[in-house]
């Protein structure tokens, strides 16, 4: 199986005044298409950072960063937003699903970004949503459901556009436990399919779910399995 | 994506209704004052068309002027001056002399005090005067000195109310003597313009009233035909040119063109004009500097919306698209309120000079442009700002 996502050395340094803090200092790994990660670590571990990478939000200050086979350290802003479209699709902790817009709107926004039809998009937003349950809801705005509701929203949303890997930042965060557990459920169905799924956590107990989870410390790879 | 972009537009102004419209007021006030500027212009433009076409572009008159110190005539209009101009002053096609009579004209028991003016064959047609009945003279009227008269409609409808005057004779008083004048024709109504009160004026051949009534009369105007259209533009400064060569004062001859006439008209507009496109220039800065500040509060505000569109996918390209779309969305509801208001004013201004209103689609393709212009202008900025935005930060604001 090809490798989804690769870093090698990557590095990422902000200059902070005079001081340099060291977000993530030379952290290699590799995930293999279809796996299922979590990436573990307490606060400034730069677990958010090395989600950041990996999403293609930002770039390392050096070393390499692969997604898809793409290298992002040489990539422009618009290269890399048209990375992140096709290839990513992002969970956040708190949704961020866009409150003025219906939620089969807002699974229709990466397929906008993408220069999809109209049509095309009102089908494939129709269908993700579909697959996370809320076929029936599809024209409420976020206000109007629960947190697991957004959530699975927001999930359809990272779905639409097909991508091959997809990324959560704590998602069950926000969520009750029961609910927290059927997203979880949710992202194992999904990798079922054949998504490679990478979640970023402190909590132990989805650690304990996954099958290799990557433990960061100071910046640094703690171990790996 | 653009239609996105629009759709995004409107729905941002709907939920920031108050703020939107208070930030679109200076660039109503400029797009308004563009829209009048342009229709008075329009307006103004049509209303000089219209003075062409009624006064005969192609003829300049021209009256002696008076000498300030003797209080004499600067010069005087004689055969040999027609014969010079004639001679002298290029692309001429005719120079026409033209006197006037007083007199009383008697038809049957109808009669009337009316102007008589002595012109040549052609004048009447070269002043783009023309017939409603009979003829208008020819050049064997003009060379046999015949006694025959076209009369203005009023002098002819008062002289003959049972109607067609053509081929009756007429009797005029001039100076004491009688004279007898067959009617030839009838020139149709004709506002005044200048030296001729068309309808009240009775037209009489300048050969006859040389040959016939006063041997002495002086030429009180000259009318020069043009040889083109395109000609008399420098025709007129020609003429100038040729009086002030042979008197020395730009005082001995007044030279009456057309366009001169109706020129001295626009002046008025055309002080309104660079009035109002002073205020349209202040307002439209100070409405755009308006829209560049509400667009930037917005940028701030969505920050978060900015950075998870970006997540999405969008490129720096699509933010900055919808922000610019946002603004010149704004700044063009702003200019519709201005063209509203903006032709409203036009209106009653063109009514107050007594011009008819001329609504055109450029005025509307203006206030489209410029308030277009400005939104995308003063948006710049602000979409730049957006478009710029590190995502990671734009995620982690509030």
């Amino acid at each position: 199986m090809s490798d989804a996502i690769v870093l090698v050395a990557a590095s990422r340094h902000y200059a902070m005044g005079d001081v340099v803090v060291k977000a993530l200092d030379g952290v290699s790994f590799a995930v293999a298409s279809g796996e299922k990660v979590a990436i573990m670590g307490p606060s400034g571990s730069g677990k958010t950072t090395c989600m950041h990478l990996i999403g293609c939000l930002d770039r390392p200050s050096s070393g390499r960063v692969l997604v898809g086979g793409e290298d992002t350290a040489e990539m422009g802003e618009a290269e890399l937003a048209s990375l992140r479209n096709r290839t990513v699709g992002f969970v956040f902790q708190q949704f961020h699903l866009l409150p003025r817009l219906t939620i089969a709107e807002n699974a229709e926004v990466p397929l906008v970004y993408a220069g999809v039809a109209p049509r095309e998009r009102r089908r494939r937003a129709k269908e993700a949503l579909e697959r996370v349950g809320l076929g029936d809801r599809r024209s409420h705005r976020p206000t109007e459901l629960s947190g697991g509701q957004r959530q699975r929203a927001a999930i359809a949303r990272a779905l639409v556009n097909d991508p091959a890997i997809l990324l959560a930042d704590e998602p069950t965060g926000a969520l009750d436990s029961a609910t927290g557990a059927s997203i979880l459920q949710l992202f194992d169905e999904i990798n079922r399919a054949g998504t490679t799924i990478v979640v970023v956590t402190h909590d132990r107990s989805i650690g304990d779910a996954f099958p290799r989870v990557i433990r960061l410390r100071d910046g640094r790879l703690e171990e790996s399995c | 994506m653009l239609r996105e972009a629009f759709r995004l537009a409107l729905d941002s102004f709907r939920t920031n209704r108050l703020r939107s419209a208070l930030s679109l007021i200076g660039v109503v006030i400029g797009v308004a004052s563009v829209v009048t500027v342009t229709s008075i212009a329009a307006s103004g433009t049509a209303y000089i068309r219209g003075m062409y076409d009624q006064f005969a572009l192609d003829a300049i008159q021209v009256y002696p002027g008076w000498d300030r110190g003797s209080g004499q005539p600067g010069i005087v209009f004689d055969a040999a001056l027609v014969s010079d101009i004639a001679r002298e002053v290029p692309e001429v096609k005719a120079v026409l002399p033209r006197s006037s009579l007083g007199g009383e004209l008697t038809a049957g028991r109808a009669s009337a005090s009316a102007q008589i003016s002595a012109v040549a064959s052609s004048y009447i047609a070269a002043m783009g005067a023309s017939i409603e009945l009979g003829r208008s003279f020819d050049t064997s009227d003009e060379y046999r000195k015949r006694s025959v008269v076209v009369l203005g409609s009023e002098i002819a409808a008062s002289l003959f109310p049972e109607g067609d005057p053509v081929g009756k004779e007429v009797f005029a008083q001039i100076s004491g003597s009688t004279y007898r004048l067959e009617v030839i024709g009838v020139i149709a109504h004709k506002e005044a313009f200048f030296a001729d009160d068309w309808d009240r004026t009775a037209y009489i051949t300048y050969s006859y009233a040389v040959g016939k009534i006063a041997a002495d009369l002086r030429i009180e105007i000259l009318t020069v035909v043009a040889a083109s259209r395109e000609a008399t533009l420098k025709l007129g400064d020609d003429l100038e040119r040729f009086f002030l060569e042979r008197t020395g004062s730009p005082e001995s001859a007044n030279v009456i063109s057309p366009k001169k006439w109706a020129e001295s008209d626009m002046k008025v507009t055309k002080t309104i004009s660079l009035l109002l496109s002073g205020i349209a220039a202040i307002s439209l800065l100070v409405g755009g500097i308006g829209i560049m500040n509400i667009m930037l509060v917005s940028v701030t505000e969505r920050k978060r919306e900015i950075g998870i569109r970006k997540a999405l996918g969008a490129t720096p390209r699509h933010i900055r698209a919808q922000f610019l779309v946002e603004s010149s969305v704004l700044t063009m509801a702003g200019g519709i309120i201005g063209l509203a208001f903006g032709s409203g004013l036009a209106w009653i201004a063109v009514k107050s000079f007594k011009w008819s209103f001329v609504a055109s689609p450029e005025t509307a393709a203006v206030a489209f442009a410029v308030s277009a212009a400005t939104g995308i202008f003063f948006g710049l900025y602000p979409a730049a700002r957006a478009a710029k935005l590190d995502p990671v930060e734009a995620l982690a604001s509030e």
